[in-house]
Protein backbone atom coordinates (compact mmCIF):
# COMPACT_ATOMS: atom_id res chain seq x y z
CA UNK A 1 0.00 0.00 0.00
CA UNK A 2 0.97 3.50 -1.01
CA UNK A 3 2.12 5.77 1.83
CA UNK A 4 0.31 8.79 2.32
CA UNK A 5 2.33 12.12 2.37
CA UNK A 6 2.56 13.66 5.62
CA UNK A 7 0.48 16.62 5.03
CA UNK A 8 -2.20 15.15 3.10
CA UNK A 9 -2.95 12.83 6.26
CA UNK A 10 -2.86 15.78 8.89
CA UNK A 11 -5.33 17.04 5.94
CA UNK A 12 -7.45 13.94 6.55
CA UNK A 13 -7.08 14.35 10.39
CA UNK A 14 -8.59 17.87 10.63
CA UNK A 15 -11.19 16.91 9.05
CA UNK A 16 -14.19 15.85 10.89
CA UNK A 17 -15.34 12.60 8.59
CA UNK A 18 -11.87 11.68 7.69
CA UNK A 19 -10.07 12.01 11.31
CA UNK A 20 -10.09 8.24 11.14
CA UNK A 21 -8.59 7.42 7.99
CA UNK A 22 -6.04 9.95 8.69
CA UNK A 23 -5.63 8.44 11.88
CA UNK A 24 -4.86 4.87 10.16
CA UNK A 25 -2.74 6.65 7.60
CA UNK A 26 -0.37 7.52 10.41
CA UNK A 27 0.30 4.18 12.13
CA UNK A 28 0.43 2.59 9.16
CA UNK A 29 3.49 5.07 8.00
CA UNK A 30 4.63 5.26 11.20
CA UNK A 31 4.32 2.48 13.59
CA UNK A 32 7.35 -0.11 11.94
CA UNK A 33 9.72 2.68 12.27
CA UNK A 34 8.40 4.21 16.04
CA UNK A 35 8.55 0.08 17.35
CA UNK A 36 12.24 0.17 16.23
CA UNK A 37 12.76 3.35 17.94
CA UNK A 38 11.09 1.99 21.34
CA UNK A 39 11.97 -1.52 20.87
CA UNK A 40 16.18 -0.64 20.48
CA UNK A 41 15.49 1.16 24.05
CA UNK A 42 13.49 -0.86 26.04
CA UNK A 43 15.13 -4.11 24.45
CA UNK A 44 12.17 -6.36 25.51
CA UNK A 45 8.97 -6.65 22.84
CA UNK A 46 6.51 -6.43 25.10
CA UNK A 47 7.47 -3.63 26.62
CA UNK A 48 8.21 -1.81 23.30
CA UNK A 49 4.73 -3.22 21.97
CA UNK A 50 3.16 -1.37 25.77
CA UNK A 51 5.00 1.89 25.24
CA UNK A 52 3.87 2.27 21.54
CA UNK A 53 0.58 1.81 22.39
CA UNK A 54 1.27 4.40 24.76
CA UNK A 55 2.93 6.89 22.19
CA UNK A 56 -0.29 6.12 19.70
CA UNK A 57 -2.69 6.85 22.41
CA UNK A 58 -0.76 10.34 23.44
CA UNK A 59 -0.56 10.91 19.77
CA UNK A 60 -4.42 10.60 18.87
CA UNK A 61 -5.68 12.41 22.03
CA UNK A 62 -3.56 15.60 20.87
CA UNK A 63 -3.01 15.06 17.15
CA UNK A 64 -5.70 17.87 16.95
CA UNK A 65 -3.17 20.35 18.68
CA UNK A 66 -0.68 19.84 16.48
CA UNK A 67 0.53 23.59 15.49
CA UNK A 68 2.98 22.20 12.88
CA UNK A 69 6.14 23.81 14.29
CA UNK A 70 8.04 20.85 13.46
CA UNK A 71 7.66 17.93 11.25
CA UNK A 72 5.09 15.36 11.87
CA UNK A 73 7.93 12.89 11.90
CA UNK A 74 9.93 14.95 14.50
CA UNK A 75 6.68 15.37 16.52
CA UNK A 76 6.11 11.49 16.52
CA UNK A 77 9.64 10.68 17.68
CA UNK A 78 9.57 13.43 20.26
CA UNK A 79 6.43 11.62 21.56
CA UNK A 80 8.23 8.27 21.24
CA UNK A 81 11.49 9.29 23.01
CA UNK A 82 9.74 10.63 25.72
CA UNK A 83 6.95 7.79 26.58
CA UNK A 84 10.52 5.55 26.38
CA UNK A 85 12.72 7.93 28.81
CA UNK A 86 9.49 7.99 30.90
CA UNK A 87 9.08 4.20 30.93
CA UNK A 88 12.52 3.59 31.74
CA UNK A 89 12.42 5.73 34.46
CA UNK A 90 9.38 4.29 36.16
CA UNK A 91 10.61 1.00 35.49
CA UNK A 92 14.26 1.53 37.56
CA UNK A 93 14.75 -1.77 36.27
CA UNK A 94 16.78 -0.45 32.91
CA UNK A 95 18.95 1.78 34.80
CA UNK A 96 22.48 1.11 36.96
CA UNK A 97 25.51 2.88 37.37
CA UNK A 98 28.27 0.91 37.33
CA UNK A 99 29.49 -1.47 34.34
CA UNK A 100 29.47 -4.13 37.73
CA UNK A 101 25.75 -3.49 38.29
CA UNK A 102 24.65 -4.33 34.63
CA UNK A 103 25.97 -7.84 34.62
CA UNK A 104 23.28 -9.09 36.47
CA UNK A 105 20.82 -6.77 35.53
CA UNK A 106 17.60 -8.97 34.47
CA UNK A 107 17.18 -6.57 31.08
CA UNK A 108 20.01 -7.62 29.87
CA UNK A 109 20.20 -11.06 31.38
CA UNK A 110 16.84 -12.10 30.17
CA UNK A 111 17.75 -11.01 26.63
CA UNK A 112 20.27 -14.50 26.76
CA UNK A 113 16.92 -16.36 27.03
CA UNK A 114 15.00 -14.43 24.90
CA UNK A 115 13.54 -16.02 21.96
CA UNK A 116 12.85 -12.68 20.74
CA UNK A 117 16.27 -11.45 20.59
CA UNK A 118 18.91 -13.07 18.00
CA UNK A 119 22.25 -11.41 18.77
CA UNK A 120 25.68 -12.91 19.15
CA UNK A 121 27.98 -12.68 22.26
CA UNK A 122 29.62 -9.30 21.25
CA UNK A 123 26.00 -7.67 20.38
CA UNK A 124 25.40 -9.02 24.18
CA UNK A 125 28.03 -7.36 25.59
CA UNK A 126 27.15 -3.98 23.15
CA UNK A 127 23.72 -4.22 25.04
CA UNK A 128 25.56 -4.42 28.38
CA UNK A 129 27.99 -1.46 27.66
CA UNK A 130 24.97 0.90 26.44
CA UNK A 131 23.03 0.24 29.86
CA UNK A 132 25.93 1.66 31.68
CA UNK A 133 25.22 4.67 29.68
CA UNK A 134 22.84 7.57 30.84
CA UNK A 135 19.58 7.71 29.43
CA UNK A 136 19.89 10.30 27.02
CA UNK A 137 22.92 9.29 25.69
CA UNK A 138 21.65 5.88 25.28
CA UNK A 139 19.16 7.30 23.04
CA UNK A 140 21.61 9.50 21.20
CA UNK A 141 24.38 6.60 20.83
CA UNK A 142 21.49 4.26 19.61
CA UNK A 143 19.52 6.75 16.92
CA UNK A 144 23.06 7.66 15.36
CA UNK A 145 24.95 3.57 15.93
CA UNK A 146 21.75 1.86 14.64
CA UNK A 147 18.80 4.06 13.02
CA UNK A 148 21.90 6.30 11.22
CA UNK A 149 19.25 9.11 12.36
CA UNK A 150 20.73 12.92 11.24
CA UNK A 151 22.06 14.66 14.19
CA UNK A 152 19.87 17.36 12.92
CA UNK A 153 17.33 15.28 13.51
CA UNK A 154 17.92 13.82 16.92
CA UNK A 155 18.34 17.67 17.84
CA UNK A 156 15.11 18.77 17.03
CA UNK A 157 13.63 15.03 18.93
CA UNK A 158 15.94 16.04 21.97
CA UNK A 159 15.46 19.82 22.00
CA UNK A 160 19.47 19.81 22.09
CA UNK A 161 22.60 21.65 20.20
CA UNK A 162 23.92 19.03 17.21
CA UNK A 163 27.51 19.60 18.45
CA UNK A 164 25.97 18.42 22.16
CA UNK A 165 24.38 15.57 20.24
CA UNK A 166 27.97 15.02 18.41
CA UNK A 167 30.23 14.77 21.45
CA UNK A 168 27.81 12.97 23.25
CA UNK A 169 27.94 10.20 20.71
CA UNK A 170 31.57 10.60 20.98
CA UNK A 171 31.64 9.97 24.74
CA UNK A 172 29.27 6.91 24.21
CA UNK A 173 31.59 5.17 21.86
CA UNK A 174 34.51 5.89 24.65
CA UNK A 175 32.96 4.82 27.61
CA UNK A 176 31.42 1.31 24.82
CA UNK A 177 35.60 1.22 24.12
CA UNK A 178 36.87 0.93 27.93
CA UNK A 179 33.71 -1.53 28.34
CA UNK A 180 34.74 -3.42 25.74
CA UNK A 181 38.84 -3.12 26.64
CA UNK A 182 38.18 -4.35 30.01
CA UNK A 183 36.42 -7.25 29.03
CA UNK A 184 38.68 -8.07 26.40
CA UNK A 185 37.04 -8.04 23.59
CA UNK A 186 39.37 -5.27 21.79
CA UNK B 1 38.74 16.45 17.93
CA UNK B 2 36.72 18.44 15.79
CA UNK B 3 37.66 16.39 12.36
CA UNK B 4 37.66 13.31 14.31
CA UNK B 5 33.45 14.40 15.02
CA UNK B 6 32.44 15.17 11.91
CA UNK B 7 34.14 11.53 10.57
CA UNK B 8 32.88 9.36 13.38
CA UNK B 9 32.88 5.96 11.77
CA UNK B 10 36.90 6.36 11.77
CA UNK B 11 37.16 6.31 15.63
CA UNK B 12 34.36 3.85 15.81
CA UNK B 13 36.22 0.74 16.99
CA UNK B 14 36.63 -2.19 14.34
CA UNK B 15 33.98 -4.32 16.38
CA UNK B 16 31.62 -1.78 16.74
CA UNK B 17 32.03 -0.78 12.93
CA UNK B 18 31.30 -4.66 12.19
CA UNK B 19 27.91 -4.58 14.08
CA UNK B 20 26.84 -0.57 13.39
CA UNK B 21 23.11 -0.99 12.11
CA UNK B 22 22.59 -4.59 12.94
CA UNK B 23 19.63 -5.65 14.08
CA UNK B 24 19.64 -7.94 16.49
CA UNK B 25 16.31 -7.73 17.90
CA UNK B 26 13.36 -9.97 16.56
CA UNK B 27 9.19 -9.65 16.81
CA UNK B 28 6.33 -12.21 17.21
CA UNK B 29 5.20 -14.00 13.39
CA UNK B 30 2.38 -11.13 11.67
CA UNK B 31 3.32 -8.99 14.34
CA UNK B 32 3.11 -5.55 11.99
CA UNK B 33 0.08 -7.08 10.32
CA UNK B 34 -2.18 -6.74 13.27
CA UNK B 35 -0.29 -3.89 14.83
CA UNK B 36 -2.65 -1.13 13.36
CA UNK B 37 -6.27 -2.15 14.07
CA UNK B 38 -4.16 -2.80 17.63
CA UNK B 39 -3.20 0.67 18.24
CA UNK B 40 -6.22 2.46 16.61
CA UNK B 41 -8.41 0.22 18.96
CA UNK B 42 -6.41 0.97 21.84
CA UNK B 43 -6.82 4.63 20.65
CA UNK B 44 -10.15 4.45 20.72
CA UNK B 45 -10.73 2.94 23.83
CA UNK B 46 -8.91 5.33 25.59
CA UNK B 47 -10.58 8.26 24.24
CA UNK B 48 -13.90 6.79 25.01
CA UNK B 49 -12.62 6.05 28.91
CA UNK B 50 -11.59 9.40 29.13
CA UNK B 51 -14.44 11.23 27.74
CA UNK B 52 -16.90 8.44 29.91
CA UNK B 53 -14.45 9.58 32.97
CA UNK B 54 -15.00 13.80 32.32
CA UNK B 55 -18.23 12.93 32.04
CA UNK B 56 -19.51 10.92 35.08
CA UNK B 57 -19.93 13.85 37.35
CA UNK B 58 -21.10 17.54 36.00
CA UNK B 59 -18.53 20.20 36.65
CA UNK B 60 -17.57 21.37 39.91
CA UNK B 61 -19.98 18.59 41.48
CA UNK B 62 -17.62 17.34 44.24
CA UNK B 63 -16.32 21.00 45.20
CA UNK B 64 -20.19 22.22 45.82
CA UNK B 65 -21.49 18.97 46.91
CA UNK B 66 -21.46 19.44 50.40
CA UNK B 67 -23.15 22.77 50.15
CA UNK B 68 -25.84 21.21 47.97
CA UNK B 69 -26.07 18.32 50.67
CA UNK B 70 -27.07 20.38 53.48
CA UNK B 71 -29.53 22.86 51.46
CA UNK B 72 -30.87 19.60 49.96
CA UNK B 73 -31.43 18.97 54.05
CA UNK B 74 -32.79 22.09 54.97
CA UNK B 75 -35.56 22.30 52.22
CA UNK B 76 -36.68 18.46 52.76
CA UNK B 77 -36.49 19.77 57.28
CA UNK B 78 -38.84 22.70 56.21
CA UNK B 79 -41.20 20.26 53.77
CA UNK B 80 -41.46 17.99 56.23
CA UNK B 81 -42.26 20.64 59.45
CA UNK B 82 -44.80 22.31 57.24
CA UNK B 83 -46.24 18.99 56.00
CA UNK B 84 -46.89 18.45 59.55
CA UNK B 85 -48.26 21.65 60.77
CA UNK B 86 -50.21 22.09 57.90
CA UNK B 87 -52.12 19.01 57.96
CA UNK B 88 -53.11 18.79 61.50
CA UNK B 89 -56.48 17.85 62.97
CA UNK B 90 -58.43 18.24 66.21
CA UNK B 91 -57.91 16.23 69.00
CA UNK B 92 -59.70 13.40 69.13
CA UNK B 93 -61.26 13.92 65.56
CA UNK B 94 -60.86 10.71 64.05
CA UNK B 95 -62.66 9.22 67.25
CA UNK B 96 -65.70 11.45 66.76
CA UNK B 97 -65.69 11.28 63.20
CA UNK B 98 -68.11 8.03 62.54
CA UNK B 99 -70.66 9.75 64.84
CA UNK B 100 -70.79 13.10 63.58
CA UNK B 101 -71.16 11.48 59.92
CA UNK B 102 -74.13 9.55 61.16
Amino acid sequence: MKQAEDQQILDWISSKDQKEKGFRSLVEKYKEKLYWHVRRMVLNHDDADDVLQNTFIKVYKSIDHFEGKSSLYTWLYKIATNETLTYLDKNKKYSYDTMEDSEDHPAIKNLKTDPLYDGDEIQFHLERAIGTLPDKQKVVFKMRYYEETPYREIAQILDTSEGALKASYHHAIKKIEEYFKTKELL
Amino acid sequence: MEQNINNEDDYLPEILQKYKGKNPFLVPENYFQHLSDQLIAEANVATLIQNTSEQAVPQNYFESFYDNLNTTILIDDIKSSAKDEDFKVPENYFDSLSQIAY
